[in-house]
């Protein structure tokens, strides 16, 4: 009964890593691909909509060809499912209008996570309204909620183990656990503090979950010159130029701190992609720079 | 010379991710000690190098002194550990043990005290109540927890407050009780509701959450005197909020809009600080001269040139950010201070570093 051509793809990182920005270009290069995909932000506000210029609601907007964009949470995906359930419109209402369900829904534990990732797998699962996409790729949260994310249906399928809420719970798990059908990417800098947020993640994800997740490192800086024409050229500029020596300097210690970030998630995952920081560009065309540089086999999509 | 601890005794550290935000507010903490305070440094997750600099313990949720060594001051640190601040809560709000229990047991609440939005805000503020109340420390800094919008944190506590109010509990464990005819009507729609969410979620999970509320009900009066009594320390004097944000068009706008919910609230915004500022170059036109066929030179102010494009973006919004703040809130600009923070050395050179930009405020 699955839709086994569906795929889902989440991307989590540290805050400010570039996470929506490396999950549009994804999407953007799986659609380039002839693939039908959607990009979903999971907020309650569209950042992405400053990003291309475009709405972005809960209902998926074409952005590009094959390519959907649509930002969600918790409370609306929730009242999908249970428009789709319950059928009478004025019930489901009745469920969102009311302040006490209002307070509920945004305090009841793991009933949004729930909800978020029950629609994620809708079109695997073949439930709810239709959902005809290749590809699912989550802007998902930063490290910390979106462990909580992924724990919540294995938390909720062991405290409510009978019923219609055990049984759907229990089947997101499985999904989420099953490289057919999920793909997770962790994204970071090559920094110190990103890179040791994402090795623990990494390594919580497979033991808890048996996920092994992809590492993409963004904004490796390109510099020209090696450490040995740096030193060169602090020598020319000591005594003359002040605030040239500190971008010498200062370069010199991005390139070894670059070097020793690389590696660092060798160990982490042999397999870590790479993506150059790119100077002049920005919103769309920053997404479709990095879109043309990224290879989906590399990623195993 | 005035700093930002002299004139309160609890800072509130908040900001975007991704912009250092943690180990600022360590540094502020050793520079704090520098200057002969007793101080306790709180922090959520922190980055496992952080920890070990300053050597708290991942598990344990102590204070631990920090062996800074010739200050006159005294550094502390802990990690919050949303979920055992949440049970020691449950324990002293609970007025008998078995309630305690049974809220601790409960499925649900296990669920919610780790894993809900909201959770980590509301015990960073529990345990920052807990250290000020305790009279340890002239100086309490909470490093705030990671979040997408930096204003979560203003409100997430409220989602919580609003899980332990009275309209639901009351719902869950009496059951609607009609009241005039606004409210019978309000009521039988609560239960039309109420049908709804058990026909998608079976019955086992509606009985679960009954429990938990049904346990909650009863430290209701405890859990909303902490509420106030947290809102009362967020506005009052001796409590400034530190903004910590990233040198970028998206971090500097979300900046601007806690900012304005911090005067709305009426909270008090001591300064802000801009972390990782580029270097800046002005090349000097003799060397530029000298150095006219020298490659690795025309590569560097190649380079130079796309940095600048890259830095025209965000320099022009950090003007407006600059006056959107206005001359009386200090603006730190701080370089982007690339050494990579190992062991409480390194944090006490960041520290040395960050002391000019905070103190050239005075």
């Amino acid at each position: 009964m699955t839709n086994s051509n569906q795929r889902v793809v989440f991307v989590t990182g540290k805050g400010g890593v570039g996470k929506s920005t490396v999950a549009a270009a994804l999407a953007y290069r799986a659609a380039q691909d002839g693939r039908r995909v959607i990009l979903v932000e999971l907020a309650e506000q569209s950042y992405l909509r400053h990003l291309l210029n475009i709405e972005v609601g809960f209902r998926p907007t074409e952005w590009r060809e094959r390519l959907h964009v649509a930002c969600w949470d918790g409370a609306t995906c929730l009242r999908e499912y249970l428009k789709h359930y319950v059928r009478i419109d004025a019930v489901v209402d009745l469920f969102f209008n009311n302040m006490v369900m209002k307070t509920f829904i945004q305090a009841a534990p793991a009933l949004k996570e729930i909800s978020i990732l029950g629609k994620a797998t809708s079109g695997i699962r073949r439930v709810g309204p239709t959902f005809e996409y290749d590809l699912v790729v989550i802007d998902a949260f930063a490290t910390g909620h979106f462990r909580a994310l992924l724990r919540a249906p294995k938390g909720l399928a062991e405290a409510v183990q009978f019923g219609p809420m055990g049984d759907q719970t229990r089947q997101i798990d499985q999904l989420l656990r099953d490289p057919r059908h999920t793909s997770t990417f962790i994204v970071t800098l090559p920094e110190d503090l990103p890179i040791s947020e994402c090795g623990d993640l990494r390594r919580d994800l497979a033991s808890e979950f048996g996920i092994q997740a992809r590492v993409i490192c963004n904004k490796l800086w390109d510099i020209p010159l090696d450490p040995t024409a740096l030193l060169r050229l602090s020598r020319h500029l000591a005594g003359r130029d002040s605030s040239g020596l500190e971008l010498v300097n200062y370069l010199d210690v991005v390139e070894e701190r670059q070097r020793q970030a690389l590696q660092t998630l060798q160990a982490i995952d042999p397999k870590f992609v790479t993506l150059t920081q790119r100077f002049a560009e920005v919103g769309e065309n920053l997404i479709a720079s990095l879109a043309e540089r990224v290879r989906l086999s590399d990623l195993g999509l | 010379m005035t700093w930002v601890f002299d004139q309160h005794k609890v800072i509130i550290c908040a900001g975007t991710g991704g912009v250092g935000k943690t180990t600022l507010s360590a540094c502020l903490g050793i520079l704090a000690a520098r200057a002969g305070k007793r101080v306790l440094v709180l922090t959520i997750d922190p980055a496992r190098r952080l920890a070990d600099a300053l050597g708290i313990d991942t598990v344990n949720d102590e204070e631990v002194p920090v062996a800074l060594g010739g200050v006159s001051g005294q550094l502390s640190a802990a990690m919050i550990n949303p979920a055992s601040i949440f049970d020691r809560f449950i324990q002293r709000a609970a007025s008998r043990k078995e309630l305690a229990d049974r809220i601790l047991k409960n499925s649900l609440y296990r669920q919610m005290s780790t894993t809900l939005s909201g959770s980590q805000e509301f015990t960073s503020l529990e345990r920052l109540l807990t250290a000020v109340d305790s009279g340890q420390f002239d100086l309490v800094i909470l490093d705030t927890p990671p979040a997408q919008h930096a204003v979560d944190f203003l409100y997430a506590p409220q989602k919580i407050y609003a899980l332990f109010q009275n309209a639901i509990t009351q719902w869950f464990v009496q059951g609607p009780r009609s009241k005039g005819l606004l409210q019978g009507l309000f009521q039988r729609g609560t239960k039309t509701a109420l049908a709804a969410l058990e026909k998608v979620t079976g019955a086992h999970f509606i009985r679960e959450l009954s429990d938990f509320f049904e346990g909650v009900a009863e430290i209701q009066g405890e859990v909303s005197g902490r509420s106030i009594a947290v809102h009362r320390l967020l506005t009052g004097p001796q409590t400034a909020f530190v903004l910590i944000t990233g040198f970028d068009r998206a971090k500097l706008g979300a900046t601007r809009d806690f900012i304005a919910e911090l005067r709305r609230g009426g909270y008090t915004l001591d300064s802000v600080i801009v972390n990782r500022c580029l270097p800046q170059w002005t090349p000097n036109p003799a060397v530029n001269a000298d150095l006219r066929a020298d490659e690795d030179y025309q590569k560097l102010l190649a380079f130079y040139g796309q940095l600048q494009a890259y830095n025209q973006d965000r320099e022009s919004e950090f003007k407006l950010f600059q006056e959107f703040l206005g001359p009386l809130t200090p603006l730190v600009r701080v370089p982007d201070l690339v050494s990579d923070v190992t062991g409480l050395q390194g944090l006490q050179k960041l520290a040395d570093k960050l002391e000019p930009y905070v103190k050239e405020r005075g």
